[in-house]
């Protein structure tokens, strides 16, 4: 009953259909859906010599596969051997033609040290109709030679720019010596300046230049001095009528303005009044200068007060006139 | 005329001592040793400042040893000794040289703040103020627009500027000598004009007190605001937070000279030289 059940039941009919082709099962590892009967898969690159650091260009290179344009790329960064040994990028391409013998695809790798001496092999697992289990095939290993990077060229030196000014440095004591302001002393000083440079100016002046009423007196005074000692003088001398002549003569011109031709009694007497000079006193000027001239030509004998004793009242007189 | 001469000579004598003996402090003895190495602070700066320059030719290379330079006199510049009278050695030519130092190592903020720390020092300095101007052509003002208006500093001028304290003060003591000895002539001479010279020095005196009394006004309203110079460009925000709106399309770049207002959080309230305020990082301020 069993059996007839079994026989009957619509799944059977499933299961004895499945069994007349060979089974199927895609693969999980390393399948990158390639069909075919002897699909080949190779490795090339532009160049198998490179400094570390450098990159190259790998190209997968699959073959004999009966659907290229399914064939998808292998992603090498998910590979331990490639990541370990490149920093891979992939290389766009276009895909490939409906009836393309072959499939590539590019990958720029850069070798993480010096150590790395090939491109991995690829395992490449692929589905062939005719059998059920999917075969395998090599992308075989290319040796690669990396050498030590090239030590890197210094920068050129470029040279620090800048106005001459700049580059100018100031030395000696300044450099460390600070300007102070003016201290409150010394406005002290420069407020007081002004007042004592003026007063020591008056003062000085004062005594250079003394005023006209000093300077009359100590003017009169020196005349008189100088009188009185050529008065003394006169008496020894040769002509001493003549002398004391002279020297009332010049005590009266120091004091007034006489002119030169001034020399007679009469012409002295005009001056002087000209000069308005004490009238009594120009008068016993001139009679002083006439008994003069009556002593230097008078016989002698004639006598009379001492002509010098007179000069000498006449000069009293006058300074205190 | 003879005895003007004396007073005049005595006068000029008495005010040439009164420059050189009393305003002229003696020579610096005070040693300043470079703790790394024991050696003088400022033989070493020189001497890393040469090497520098002997080096020009490799920027690479010569850039370190101006750092070194600009590191010493930085320190040379922040010394002071109390005492009766503050000392200190803020000199231009040391300001002169920190500044130099400073631009020749990359650093164009820091070479404009040490120029403006040695004009706060010494304002009527030629150098100093030469300098500043060609610092500040090197800074890359944007072109045009209202953030190169706000941007570019403008100078105020005082007579603190244009005269240093001591011959302001020579000027001052000769406008005051000869108003005393115009008055001295008035009374020796009673003749009008000498008391109009007079009055004319005490007008000339009064005139340079009031430039002097507005120049202190002006350097005290900038001390209450510290300046600062942007060090990165930076952009200036209308708040203290990134998330704030910059206060303009441009940021700011480096080199541009600001007042600080205040700080928050990090933030400082800056002031740009056309009025502007903004606020800037912390950290790209100096």
């Amino acid at each position: 009953m069993v059996v007839l059940l079994f026989i009957l039941h619509p799944s059977s009919f499933i299961l004895s259909a499945a069994a007349a082709a060979p089974p199927f099962f895609e693969p999980t590892q390393d399948f990158y859906k390639a069909r075919g009967v002897g699909v080949k898969a190779a490795w090339s690159a532009d160049r198998t010599a490179l400094p570390a650091g450098g990159e190259l260009t790998a190209t997968l290179t699959v073959t004999g596969a009966t659907n290229p344009r399914e064939v998808v790329r292998p992603d090498l960064r998910k590979l331990d051997d490639f990541r370990q040994a490149f920093e891979v990028a992939d290389v766009p391409a276009p895909p490939p033609a409906a009836d393309a013998k072959a499939v590539t695809f590019a990958y720029k790798l850069r070798p993480r040290t010096a150590d790395v001496a090939a491109i991995p092999a690829l395992k490449f697992v692929y589905v062939n109709p005719a059998v059920s289990k999917p075969p395998t095939t090599w992308a075989k290993a290319l040796p690669l030679s990396v050498t030590p990077a090239a030590p890197p060229t210094p920068p050129a030196a470029m040279p620090l720019e800048g106005p001459e000014e700049l580059f100018q440095l100031a030395t000696g004591p300044d450099v460390l010596r600070t300007p102070l302001p003016p201290a409150p002393a010394a406005w002290l000083w420069l407020a007081l300046l002004g007042p004592v440079a003026g007063l020591a100016w008056y003062v000085f002046r004062l005594r250079l230049y003394p005023d006209a009423a000093a300077l009359a007196h100590q003017r009169r005074s020196r005349a008189a001095r100088v009188a009185l000692r050529a008065i003394a003088k006169a008496e020894h001398a040769p002509d001493p009528a003549a002398a004391l002549a002279d020297a009332v003569r010049v005590y009266l011109g120091s004091r007034f303005p006489l002119p030169p031709h001034a020399v007679t009694p009469g012409e002295v007497g005009e001056a002087l009044t000209a000069a308005h000079a004490p009238v009594s006193l120009t008068a016993d000027a001139v009679r002083f200068l006439e008994r003069c001239d009556a002593a230097r030509f008078a016989p002698a004998g004639d006598g009379g007060p001492s002509p010098a004793d007179t000069a000498r009242s006449l000069i009293a007189a006058w300074e205190a006139a | 005329m003879r005895a003007s001469y004396v007073i005049a000579a005595l006068t000029v004598a008495a005010l040439w001592f009164l420059a050189t003996q009393t305003w002229v402090p003696p020579p610096v003895g005070l040693s300043v040793f470079d703790p790394a190495n024991g050696r003088p602070t400022l033989d070493a700066a020189e001497r890393h400042f040469v090497r520098g320059v002997e080096l020009r030719g490799d920027a690479a290379k010569a850039r370190p040893e101006f750092a070194q330079a600009a590191t010493r006199y930085d320190d040379l510049w922040r010394r002071t000794f109390p005492g009766r009278i503050r000392r200190d050695f803020r000199s231009p030519d040391l300001a002169l040289n920190r500044a130099r130092a400073h631009r020749l190592a990359g650093d164009l903020p820091r070479s404009i703040l040490s120029l403006h720390d040695g004009l706060a020092a010494t304002p009527a300095s030629r150098e100093l103020q030469a300098a500043l101007s060609e610092a500040r052509a090197a800074v890359a003002y944007p072109a045009g627009g209202a953030l190169e208006a706000e941007c570019r500093p403008t100078g105020v001028l005082t007579v603190g500027s244009r005269m240093s304290p001591r011959e302001g003060g020579l000027l001052a003591g000769g406008l005051w000598l000869a108003a005393c000895l115009a008055v001295t002539r008035f009374v020796m001479t009673r003749r009008g004009r000498w008391l109009a010279a007079s009055a004319a020095c005490l007008a000339g005196l009064a005139a340079l007190g009031g430039l002097w009394w507005h120049d202190a006004r002006v350097r005290a309203a900038v001390a209450a605001r510290p300046l600062a110079v942007v060090a990165a460009d930076a952009v200036l925000r209308t708040g203290n937070a990134e998330s704030y709106p910059a206060r303009f399309a441009s940021p700011l770049p480096a080199g541009v000279e600001v007042r600080v207002l205040g700080d928050r959080g990090g933030w400082l309230h800056v002031e740009l030289a056309g009025g502007a305020a903004g606020w800037l990082p912390a950290a790209v301020v100096r």
